[in-house]
């Protein structure tokens, strides 16, 4: 029973992984704290959704098209607000809140398109696959290999080019990165895309294992900002370890007492890391005057 | 008329609310996301108060203002020991916790099923305040109040060193002020007017249950705040008056309840994007929303 | 001696990165005299600077400070004090490279400066509305007494008194922040760069007004990169570096020590 509520915590974990690294790119390269990834994950479902279920798609093709079209919205959220913003040299807390009305506008706009109900992918029953005591469903195993290719491919990509390099760049000085032969429009976009591509891997494969409401945004994008904190800020290996351990600690927590209480046990963790350790697992302390 | 009033009156809640949010928010720019919490604090402590006791208005708005305002010491003890949007994370896991805790504890709370039968404040002692005549005549009165209180905060010396607390904690310390004892202040002040915001709400509607006082709730009194302006009085009256009306014109133009719903939330968003682009500092408020 | 530092070390980033900042330094600022620290930079002058008013902790070491009134008192430490605390006990402090609060009007600024807090409990006015009124207006004569007296008579800034800080340029910004600090009835001031980028007419003020000080029966601890400056109105010149001040001296004895030529002013 342990293993099993562990399994299902790894999973979970790389799942909030995902939408951590998702909200982390914009945030550790921008500093706005990016609240309309709670609506770019809904889209990201819902573009699947409708793909799959009414266009009729291969789920592959849907799958793709999502990350693709959120990549887009992502990318116009940048363009049409925070670039603006940027320019006007506006505060990040006045980002912040254009952030939280862009939310509003998209989840209320989807709801309107697509209904307040919930919606269901498949509701035919799961395969499984059992390992001595350990059972795992279809869409978990999905959920566990598609999310580690991701990752892999990403920590790839930033690997084998500059582009983390130049992403820390551009968050300390953005004028010297500019100054310095760099376009910081484009690296933006391209952090924004890569941003809602993870976002909408991370709500796919949510989705497709239980379903959507418009409403599902907001809880991810705070366990999403919870895994970012454990693991440290201004590093994506951090989300990903932060990811992990609040899935499995989440487990823990239904394990040990009940579902209802995940949300309270996750918040004093958050509390107790941004007291006790607000620079996170990886980071460091910092001079501070 | 009785809708009118009705309006009215919870247009009056929402000046507390939002007049409230403004002390940490507005003037010492501690974006607290947890408004909705300390409201809903409020509500409950009002419910277990009007229930069990039989006590005076003035007598249980005291008591809720201070135990809201208590309640208020996490948030302002994370307003010291965190900065920018760690803060913002911190009061947005207080919220959490405080929702959490009003749905599940349900011997305490009667959880999602809420409580039901909140009898209405006593004025005096004696007089049982019924109808929608007496509310109306009460909420005004406390706003009115509370309006000509917060007007005079601002050029207070206290308003002062607030306004310096947004700008520079580091100066302030330096001329030997301690900002984290006016933090405590300001969200004392701020989660006590909650309060009773929370007690004039349970004991007019007599219900309560936890999903008035949610995350969504404090994004909503926040959107209020900045659609207003924030940093004087104006503002954020206007702003309640505009988060109250709006529903209603919607109502009047004749759209379906299950779409306005959601209309009415794109208005919201729509505004706060076009006013933190054109005008950040909202349709009357003074100051600009800062780092 | 006012202020005793006495064997400070501090080190950042624990570990095997570790480094220290400062290294055992000592230093001694005598009561009623300009003391200069000069030094390159990141010898670790403002951090000094931070550890006497409080800022930056986690050091060790001794500062000891003759909060001396008529009758002597025992000297009190200052290592655990908080900032606001070391400020109520007379240092005062202005800092790098800041002006005035933004947001906050001339005379806003003034009697914020002022080291009377009463009225700043919130709806105090309720309570003691007379009495505020009196104390706010003291304290706006107070700020428009030191106004003529460091800038003359009719001066620009007593019109401008309900002028928001952000308003002002960034020297005037740093004129008026040193007249701020005689607001407060401040034994110590610690001044960190008050020239840097401010135009050669205000720092002719500048010199004025730290004179003014020191007549008022201020001790003044300055850090300055301006050496014409130091060695026009410092008595006593301390020269930092490796987190240690090395030489202690009158300024021209330090300007003719060959290492600080060599090390620091870059002269052959």
């Amino acid at each position: 029973m342990f293993l099993q509520f562990i399994i299902n915590g790894i999973i979970t974990g790389v799942l909030y992984s995902l939408s951590a690294i998702g909200f982390a790119l914009v945030y550790n390269t921008t500093r706005i704290f990016h609240i309309a990834v709670a609506a770019l994950y809904v889209a990201g479902a819902y573009i699947f959704y409708f793909a799959f279920h009414t266009l009729e798609f291969p789920l592959w093709a849907a799958g793709i098209l999502a990350l693709l079209f959120t990549a887009i919205l992502s990318i116009l959220t940048e363009i049409s607000v925070y670039r603006p913003l940027y320019r006007k040299k506006s505060s990040l807390n006045t980002a912040m809140i254009a952030s939280i009305g862009i939310m509003t506008i998209l989840i209320n706009g989807i709801a309107l398109l697509f209904g307040n109900e919930t919606k269901v992918l498949d509701n035919s029953i799961q395969q499984v696959f059992t390992f001595g005591e350990i059972i795992v469903t279809l869409p978990q195993m999905g959920q566990a290999i598609i999310g580690i290719i991701l990752i892999a491919a990403l920590f790839a990509f930033l690997g084998f080019s500059n582009f983390g390099l130049e992403v820390r760049a551009l968050c300390n000085d953005a004028a010297l990165f500019e100054i310095s032969g760099f376009n910081v429009k484009t690296t933006r976009l391209i952090v924004f895309a890569l941003s809602g591509v993870f976002l909408a891997a991370g709500s796919c494969l949510t989705a497709y294992d239980i379903g959507m409401d418009p409403h599902i945004g907001m809880p991810v994008l705070i366990n999403a900002m919870v895994a970012m904190i454990i693991g440290g800020t201004g590093r994506i290996r951090a989300c990903i370890v932060g990811g992990l351990l609040l899935g499995i600690l989440q487990a823990l927590v239904v394990f040990q007492f009940s579902a209802n209480w995940q949300n309270a046990i996750t918040f004093l963790v958050l509390l107790l890391f941004l007291f006790f350790k607000p620079q996170g697992i990886f980071g460091s302390k910092k001079r501070l005057v | 008329m009785e809708y009118i009033l009705h309006i009215v009156i919870m247009l009056n809640i929402y000046i507390l609310l939002v007049l409230s949010a403004n002390l940490p928010v507005g003037l010492a720019n501690l974006l607290s996301i947890c408004q909705a919490a300390f409201y809903g604090i409020g509500a409950y402590f009002s419910a277990y108060f009007l229930l069990q006791w039989n006590l005076p208005f003035v007598v249980v708005a005291l008591i809720v203002m201070c135990l809201t305002g208590l309640c208020s010491l996490v948030v302002s003890f994370a307003s010291v020991k965190l900065k920018g949007d760690y803060f913002v994370l911190a009061t947005l896991a207080f919220q959490m916790i405080v929702f959490t805790i009003l749905y599940n504890w349900t011997e305490v709370t009667r959880g999602p099923y809420g409580i039901s039968g909140i009898p209405s404040v006593k004025l005096f002692g004696i007089i049982s305040l019924s109808g929608i005549y007496g509310y109306f005549a009460l909420t005004t009165v406390l706003s009115l109040i509370v309006i000509l209180l917060f007007g005079n905060l601002k050029k207070s010396p206290f308003g002062r060193v607030l306004t310096a607390i947004r700008s520079d904690e580091l100066t302030v310390l330096s001329i030997g002020r301690n900002p984290a004892r006016f933090k405590n202040y300001a969200f004392f002040i701020s989660a006590a007017f909650s309060g009773l915001a929370g007690l004039l709400y349970a004991s007019y509607i007599s219900y309560i249950d936890p999903t008035s006082f949610t995350l969504d709730e404090s994004i909503f009194i926040l959107t209020a705040l900045f659609i207003g302006g924030i940093g004087n009085i104006k503002g954020p009256v206007f702003g309640a008056l505009v988060v109250v009306v709006l529903p209603e014109i919607l109502r009047f133009v004749g759209l379906p309840d299950a779409m306005a719903a959601n209309l009415r939330q794109i208005i919201y968003g729509l505004i706060l994007v076009l006013l933190m682009y054109f005008k950040p500092q909202g349709l009357m408020g003074e100051l600009k929303i800062k780092n | 001696m006012l202020l005793k530092i006495k064997n400070i070390t501090l080190s950042f980033a624990k570990g095997k990165d570790s480094f220290k900042i400062l290294n055992g330094l000592n230093l001694d600022v005598p009561k009623g005299k300009i003391t200069a620290l000069i030094g390159g930079n990141g010898a670790g002058k403002t951090t000094l600077f931070n550890i006497i008013s409080g800022f930056q902790k986690d050091f060790s070491g001794e500062i000891s400070y003759c909060h001396c009134g008529l009758d002597p008192q025992p000297p009190l430490r200052l290592e655990n004090l908080r900032a606001d605390k070391i400020s109520r006990l007379g240092i005062g402090r202005l800092f790098q490279s800041k002006g005035l609060l933004p947001h906050l009007t001339l005379l806003d600024n003034m009697k914020l400066c002022s080291n009377d807090t009463s009225g700043e409990f919130p709806f105090a006015y309720l309570f003691r509305n007379k009495k505020l009124l009196a104390i706010e207006n003291e304290k706006e004569m107070k700020a428009k007494n030191i106004l003529t007296q460091l800038f003359g008579e009719n001066n620009k800034y007593l019109g401008m008194l309900n002028a928001m800080g952000c308003d002002f340029s960034y020297g005037e910004q740093r004129l008026l922040s040193l007249a701020g600090l005689f607001m407060g009835n401040y034994d110590l001031l610690l001044l960190d760069e008050p020239t840097a980028g401010v135009n050669p007419v205000y720092i002719e003020n500048i010199k004025d007004i730290i004179r003014k000080m020191v007549a008022a029966g201020k001790t003044v601890l300055l850090i300055e990169h301006n050496m014409l400056f130091v060695k026009d109105l410092a008595d006593i010149v301390a020269y930092m570096d490796d987190g240690q001040i090395k030489f202690t001296g009158t300024p021209n004895e330090i300007i003719n020590n060959q290492e600080v030529k060599n090390s620091y002013l870059g002269i052959e």
